[in-house]
């Protein structure tokens, strides 16, 4: 094997530019794939991080009977999907108001009494937190007798979330679409590159070289290519993520982006080398095929 | 000229059931599409012998040759090499009859990108030869060719004489039982066709046999040898000529 190897690297140099324009060619299909997976992966820490914010405002009667207060908090702690219940009373959310509006103090200046209701705030999990979940949960909250209304951002989250659900649809069709074009350019430019080589292994054959010593060179070629391609590809993909990262000013935290996780990184560079050694496989095939025909 | 070459070729490893036949056709037939490249030839190929096949261009000489390494495959009839109908090969078995012959080209079919050395080192790379021995040989047989000076020399920078002498040294780097030049002469100069023959001789006094294809009727007598002529890929004058054994 130490030979076949040898073999290999040598094989490298010497064909340094049909080993390169594959490298090349393996490294941008895999850096598309890997640039959308990266965007599914973020796509879902995003859903999943504006789930988990999903609050549900449920004012309450002006003047509504105390028992009624605490039963409907009561039955909000108890439905399900609900993650917390915290009571805002009338004053504290005119002080929060007024806090949050500091600039135009004025504003509240001749307004007299209060015009805020009391009110639940309820945190949703993040399992419950799907449109028509929340949508039947507020129905079910606005029918307590102490309760007058309920704000939930009705279209907003509806909106986000069947979008969301379509961008990581067509990322994950995009990204497997994407890995199958690679396997078939890869195919294809192992097959051309095998092509302009003919001369030299119908040479190898007419001196009686087995299949596997012109083989295993071959193959360990495209395993080499496959695994230098994708980790082109990666390091690309990192230095593009960073540049974006970098130029949103913060934004990136904010959304809690992050590059591709460890075992996505794992996967694209198993890829790489895959498509690499698949390629070779079906171009060879084809080419012993002919040559000995 | 007629150099020293290597130490000649390996003994058979299987006995031939006809006499010293090394080579036997029965009936052979090659069609390409319509054509009848190499109609009903049967012939014996001794060993130690030294065969021309000559004809005009196009007669079947190259197809013949073909024939013997499974360059081609026979329409019809059988060819026994060694002892071994060749129809019955199979694939993985083909490489290890094809190094018993060293084959020769008109057009040297040397690999562009590997300079002399490698190009004749290939063959014992392809058996699997320890690394040492390789390395002696190849440069031992590129000394007999007179290419010891040329050994990390490109093809592309060698004359068309230069390149056919480390084709042949290629195709006895492996001490083949059987040479098969297709026309070694045919693109060279006089004086490199004298030192090609030179070489191949060197080696047939090995006890090699070697068969040549040529339609060049000056190289027949540069070497004494049987002649086999083909027309239309038929054979129709065989003429032995004596001196072809060694």
């Amino acid at each position: 094997m130490r030979r076949h190897m040898k073999r290999t690297l040598k094989d490298f140099t010497s064909h340094a530019f049909l080993h390169g324009i594959t490298v090349v060619t393996i490294a941008l299909t895999i850096l598309i794939a890997g640039a959308l997976l990266l965007v599914v992966e973020n796509g879902e820490a995003v859903i999943s991080s504006w789930k988990n914010g999903v609050r549900v405002m449920v004012y309450l009667k002006d003047g509504a009977a105390s028992a009624d207060v605490e039963e409907a908090g009561h039955a909000l702690e108890t439905m399900g999907g609900v993650a917390r219940v915290s009571f805002i009373s009338r004053d504290e959310a005119l002080t929060d108001l007024m806090e949050s509006m500091e600039g135009q103090r004025s504003l509240f200046e001749g307004l007299g009494e209060n015009p805020l209701p009391d009110a639940y705030e309820v945190e949703v999990t993040p399992e419950a937190a799907e449109w028509e979940q929340v949508q039947a949960m507020a129905a079910a909250m606005v029918r307590l007798p102490a309760v007058d209304d309920v704000e939930y951002g009705r279209s907003w989250l509806a909106r986000v979330s069947h979008l969301l659900g379509m961008v990581e649809l067509a990322g994950v069709a995009l990204a497997g679409l994407f890995f199958i074009v690679a396997l078939f350019i890869v195919y294809n430019t192992v097959r051309l590159a095998l092509y302009s080589r003919r001369d030299e292994i119908e040479i190898m054959q007419l001196v009686g070289a087995t299949g596997a010593f012109i083989k295993i060179p071959l193959y360990l070629a495209g395993v080499l290519e496959g695994a230098m391609g994708s980790l082109l590809a990666l390091l690309a993909l990192f230095g593009a993520y960073a540049l974006f990262a970098s130029g949103t000013g913060g934004g990136a935290e904010a959304f809690d982006l992050s590059f591709l996780s460890p075992v996505s990184m794992g996967g694209v560079f198993l890829y790489g080398i895959f498509v690499g050694w698949f390629g070779c496989f079906l171009s060879l095939r084809e080419f012993m095929k002919e040559a000995s025909s | 000229m007629g150099p020293a070459l290597s130490p000649g070729p390996e003994p058979m490893t299987q006995p031939d059931p006809a006499d010293d036949a090394v080579i036997r056709l029965f009936n052979v037939s090659k069609r390409f599409g319509a054509k009848l490249a190499l109609s009903n030839i049967t012939l014996d190929i001794h060993k130690g012998e030294w065969l021309y096949v000559t004809g005009p261009s196009g007669a079947g000489k190259s197809t013949l040759l073909k024939l013997f390494y499974l360059g081609e495959k026979t329409t019809s009839g059988q060819v026994l090499a060694f002892g071994t109908n060749m129809n019955r090969l199979t694939s993985k078995e083909v490489p290890f009859l094809r190094r018993r012959f060293g084959i020769i080209f008109q057009d040297f079919k040397l690999i562009p990108n590997r300079n002399v050395f490698e190009n004749v080192a290939l063959v014992l790379e392809a058996r699997g030869e320890p690394r040492n021995m390789i390395d002696k040989r190849t440069r031992n047989i590129l000394r007999h060719a007179g290419m010891d000076k040329r050994m990390d020399a490109m093809p592309a920078s060698l004359s068309g004489g230069e390149q056919q002498r480390v084709a042949v040294a290629r195709a006895i780097a492996g001490q083949p039982d059987v040479i098969l030049a297709d026309e070694p002469t045919g693109s060279l100069d006089p004086k490199s066709a004298e030192i090609i023959i030179g070489l191949l001789a060197a080696y047939h006094e090995k006890g090699a046999t070697v068969m040549v294809a040529t339609h060049d009727r000056e190289l027949l007598a540069r070497k004494q040898g049987r002649i086999i002529r083909l027309e239309e890929g038929r054979l129709v004058a065989p003429e032995p000529v004596g001196g072809g054994r060694p």
